[in-house]
């Protein structure tokens, strides 16, 4: 019998947990300017550490099995993500009180003061959902035979928001649940995958087979339609909020689970062609779209305008460097949206190229660690539905940090882990707890 | 052979990234997305997985699926190397402006600025003629005490007028970003330790510098006083000047009174009728008079056409085309034939119109060249381009050739031009590169680093150079600069006396001193002062006789 105790997961544990909390001490250093300190205030990251490592030794207990990096990477990620709140709050408070105050507001009660504390709260939900998947979900069984339920509750939910969604921001993408403000699409993205990989494990020698129409091999329509309709109804309703960030996300989920699914190289291409046209279509109706694609490749041409926050983002990652200003050193709040969409060009001012890339590989490892979970499973619906979680993860940062970088245009969606924001934390949580489960079943074989 | 066409490949990809850099200008140009896409193609090639097909079909894929993963990721990391050091610094400095006008700067440099000392600006005795100092909140602010050194320094107004002149040309150093030790300077940036900014040390000498703007005596003009072998200017002052002190603007340490009167003084120093933002001594562009028969002389002498004893005729009026030119200078009316020293001691037009047209437009032009007309001069501040003549056809015109012989025509110099050009003459015949810049120094007064001295090539022979010195002494022993003598010390000069079209003539005065081993050059322009006798020659000589008596 194998040993209860996960040590590689604890001794991987050690990184991110001295990162959170030398980290939290030096951002705490660094605005007080005083080498007075005291424990309690470095209590958010020591309650985080304490947390996953008791989580760590309570997967042992139970004896939990299987990857053992995944965790840490997630950890580290989300630690990171944890300090840059902290570290921001202040400023954006600070920032939110100047621009009230010129325009002659109210000062009081800013929206950003409870911005900590909830990312916090978000952290220790996202915590507990990881363990409610991994010891609750003992069986892939029904999450495969509820499959259209699950892509109804995609479309509805997506649907719901846009009718009688919160818009923030320009974009009906909230909806509020009581005292809660949830991004649907987060709810919708992981539906998508559960459908599409329960879908193509049942359908997928089908759809492999060519149907013929004289010599001319056409693709079997009929049993692609249940999953075309389902992700172009999701993404019709993604245009229109004009979240195209998520749009492209669903794009990337679907072709890449559809190529693992049937190895035709012809789908992928295919697609990306109606994607390209249908892009192109788009651009040629909405003025947004041309603004945005505008503000890509030249924000500087407008620099107070559509190109602020590009503008904004580029003098921030210039600044960082290669080892950046250190935690706490720069100004990065003189960016909007920095706690979210732009979290990244944050670490890119504060600890530089260092700091972004270790991000980057972050992300690279974790990316590898899912898909060697997908390659291990035997179970085709696993082995999918590891696939599209894993996708789903390493295809959001790529979209947010490209559209940062300007690699790519700029669509506001969260970099998992890292940015504020309680239902992508969530959900990249329980994507999590899947993966590891999965990976439980490959090595114990059940 | 595939291993090798991977290989090549990847290698091929690499110099496609490492071209594009060098090539392209921002980081989302057209082209350079383009070659990041090819350079995507070329290492998706290099990458793509061998030995897959042992695999089950659907692992095959999702290994394929990995690689095009981390294939985007690397493009990601091209994208961050290139925004956060390639081209780091273009972007933290950059400066855009929408099509609302409105100007979009770094707001951390704003920020830096009140929390960095910038370094301070230093006579040659180390006297600040840029200061700066801490307040009491811990922020920090500049002063400029030197009223004498106001345009020369020029103003530093970070958040409104940007700056000019020395603030301008040194601000690498006094923020610290340039003249430290590299592995200093990295280890400071690693270890988050703020860095000061460097003082520099200038060659201008404070107490000279009062004089001449003492002299001037709120005239508009401008004086360059400057060492022929070094190169080091000593002086460099125009009227009317402006003062720095009154434009400074930061972010947030101006109430909004001083933030509004900094902008009346600037739409004032717009609106002055004698353009007081223009540094006269290196922009400033005059009619020269006969001080640029200096440059005739030289042609003439230096292309083996005469000596300072050959024999030129003068009449009284010379007709040049249907053109009369009538000589004023002669001091003796009856006298027709001159030499070549007496001609230039004298200023007689008609002689140097004749050597204008003897010369040829070619041979005028190219020695104009050769002193650095029609060409920015390299210094520390911005200078304005010299002109011999609109363009070299137009001493095609015969009348125009010969006015240009002898310092009319249209010809535009800069009193920097102009000092340039007796520099030369008593430098042995090699123009220095002027210079204001003498050392970097640290916090901790130590020289981090020298600026050296320079030449800008040899202008004139070495026999031709002492020829013109004969010219220029006659010009003072008997001739109209004949109140420049300073006793111990050897004296050359020239006046002039530029006509404009109306009012009075801009007076002008070139000259050195040799004192020793010591030499020093002086050039001197009075706008509408008159004769070159009158204003512009005491101004010079009371420098030189300052500049002999204090070395």
């Amino acid at each position: 019998m194998a040993s209860r105790v996960r040590f590689t997961e604890l001794q991987l544990l050690l990184v991110p947990g001295l990162l959170t909390v030398v980290g939290l001490l030096s951002i705490y250093l660094a605005s007080t300017r005083d080498l007075n300190w005291d424990w309690r205030d470095i209590w958010v990251s020591l309650a985080y550490v304490g947390a996953v490592l008791g989580l760590s030794i309570w997967f042992g207990i139970v004896r939990l099995r299987g990857d053992q990096v995944l965790f840490p990477l997630v950890v580290c990620l989300a630690g990171l993500g944890l300090l840059m709140v902290q570290r921001l709050a202040p400023d954006l408070v600070a920032e939110e009180i100047y621009t009230r105050q010129l325009r002659g507001l109210s000062a009081e009660s800013p929206s950003y003061a409870s911005l900590a504390q909830n990312q916090f709260i978000y952290l220790a939900l996202g915590l507990g959902l990881l363990l409610a998947t991994i010891t609750m979900l003992r069986r892939l069984d029904w999450l495969k035979r509820y499959k259209y339920t699950w892509a109804l509750l995609a479309i509805l939910v997506m649907a719901v928001t846009a009718v009688v969604g919160t818009e923030i921001n320009g974009a009906r993408l909230w909806l509020d649940v009581g005292p809660f403000t949830i991004q649907t699409s987060e709810i919708a993205k992981l539906a998508l995958v559960v459908f599409l990989a329960a879908y193509l494990a049942e359908r997928r020698d089908l759809i492999t087979q060519n149907v013929h129409i004289g010599p001319i091999p056409v693709p079997p329509v009929p049993y692609l339609a249940p999953m075309g309709i389902m992700w172009g109804m999701s993404l019709l309703v993604l245009v229109r909020q004009n979240d195209f960030g998520t749009a492209l996300l669903f794009f990337c989920i679907f072709i890449s689970m559809l190529y693992v699914a049937t190895n035709r190289l012809s789908y992928v291409l295919l697609l990306v062609g109606l994607f390209a046209v249908s892009v192109y279509a788009v651009s040629q109706i909405s003025p947004r779209v041309v603004a945005r694609a505008d503000a890509w490749l030249n924000p500087w041409a407008d620099p107070n305008v559509s190109g602020y926050q590009l503008v904004q983002s580029e003098y921030a990652l210039a600044t960082g460097g290669v080892f950046g200003t250190g935690l706490a050193q720069g100004h990065p709040a003189f960016i909007p949206e920095v706690h979210s969409d732009f979290v990244f060009s944050a670490i890119g001012e504060e600890l530089g190229l260092a700091g972004t890339l270790v991000v980057l590989l972050l992300f690279v490892l974790l990316t590898f660690r899912g898909l060697s979970i997908a390659a291990a499973c035997w179970d085709p619906f696993a082995k999918f539905l590891a696939t599209g979680l894993t996708v789903a993860l390493g295809a959001q940062a790529l979209i947010i940090v490209g559209g940062t970088v300007r690699l790519i245009p700029l669509t506001g969606i969260t970099l998992p882990f890292v940015s504020a924001g309680g239902s992508s934390l969530l959900s990249n949580f329980i994507i999590v707890g899947l993966l590891m489960r999965i990976s439980h079943m490959n090595a114990t074989g059940t | 052979m595939m291993r090798f066409m991977r290989f090549l490949a990847f290698v091929a990809a690499l110099a496609l990234i490492g071209w594009g850099l060098a090539t392209s200008t921002e980081q989302a140009d057209r082209d350079w997305l383009l070659i990041l896409l090819a350079a995507g193609v070329l290492l998706g090639i290099a990458w793509w997985p061998q030995g897959v097909r042992t695999l089950p079909s659907t692992n095959r894929t999702i290994v394929r699926t990995g690689m095009i993963l981390l294939l985007v990721f690397t493009m990601l990391t091209v994208q961050l190397v290139r925004i956060q050091v390639v081209e780091g610094d273009n972007i933290v400095n950059r400066v855009a402006t929408g099509p609302d006008d409105a100007v979009v700067s770094n707001l951390r440099l704003r920020i830096d600025e009140l929390t960095h000392r910038r370094g301070r600006i230093l006579d040659r005795h180390g006297v600040p003629m840029a200061d700066s100092s801490q307040r009491d909140d811990g922020t920090w602010q500049r002063t400029w005490p030197e009223s004498a050194a106001g345009s020369l320094v020029g103003y530093y107004s970070p958040a409104l007028y940007g700056s000019t002149n020395l603030e301008a040309a040194f601000d690498d150093y006094l923020r610290g970003d340039k003249g430290g030790s590299k592995a200093q300077s990295w280890l400071d940036d690693l270890l988050h330790v703020e860095q000061g900014g460097y003082d520099v040390v200038t060659t201008i000498d404070l107490e000279l510098q009062r004089l001449a703007v003492d002299l001037l005596d709120g005239r508009a003009g401008a004086v360059v006083l400057l060492d022929p072998a070094t190169g080091e200017v000593l002086t460099m002052a125009g009227e009317p000047g402006l003062d720095p002190n009154l434009l400074y603007v930061n972010s947030g340490q101006q109430s909004a009174e001083e933030i509004d009167a900094a902008e009346a003084y600037w739409a004032q120093l717009l609106a002055d009728p004698n353009s007081p933002l223009v540094f006269r001594p290196t922009s400033g562009l005059y009619n020269p008079g006969s001080t640029f028969k200096t440059l005739t002389a030289t042609a003439l002498i230096d292309s083996g056409q005469a000596n300072p004893d050959t024999i030129f005729r003068d009449e009284g009026i010379l007709e040049v085309d249907g053109r009369v030119i009538v000589e004023n200078n002669r001091p003796d009316d009856t006298q027709v034939n001159w030499t070549l020293e007496e001609s230039f001691a004298w200023s007689l037009n008609v002689v140097f119109a004749q050597i204008g047209l003897q010369l040829g437009p070619e041979l005028l032009w190219e020695y104009a060249e050769r002193f650095g007309f029609g060409d920015d001069i390299p210094f520390e501040i911005p200078t304005a381009a010299s002109q011999v003549a609109e363009a070299e056809t137009d001493l095609n015109t015969r009348t125009l050739l010969a006015d240009t012989g002898f310092g009319q025509g249209h010809i535009l110099a800069s009193p920097l031009q102009m000092a340039l050009l007796i520099a030369a003459v008593i430098n042995d015949g090699v123009m220095p590169a002027p210079r204001i810049g003498s050392e970097v120094l640290d916090d901790d007064g130590d020289v981090l680093n020298r600026f050296d001295s320079d030449s800008l090539g040899r202008v004139m022979t070495p026999e031709t150079a002492e020829q013109m010195q004969r010219l220029f002494e006659a010009s003072v022993a008997y001739g109209y600069a004949n109140g420049a003598a300073i006793d111990g010390a050897t004296i050359g000069g020239k006046t002039g006396t530029a006509e404009l079209d109306d009012g009075a003539a801009h007076s002008w005065f070139i000259g050195y001193a040799e004192a020793g081993e010591r030499q020093w050059v002086v050039s001197v322009v009075v706008e509408r002062g008159g004769a070159g006798s009158a204003a512009a020659l005491p101004i010079g000589r009371a420098l030189l006789e300052a500049a002999v008596g204090g070395s």
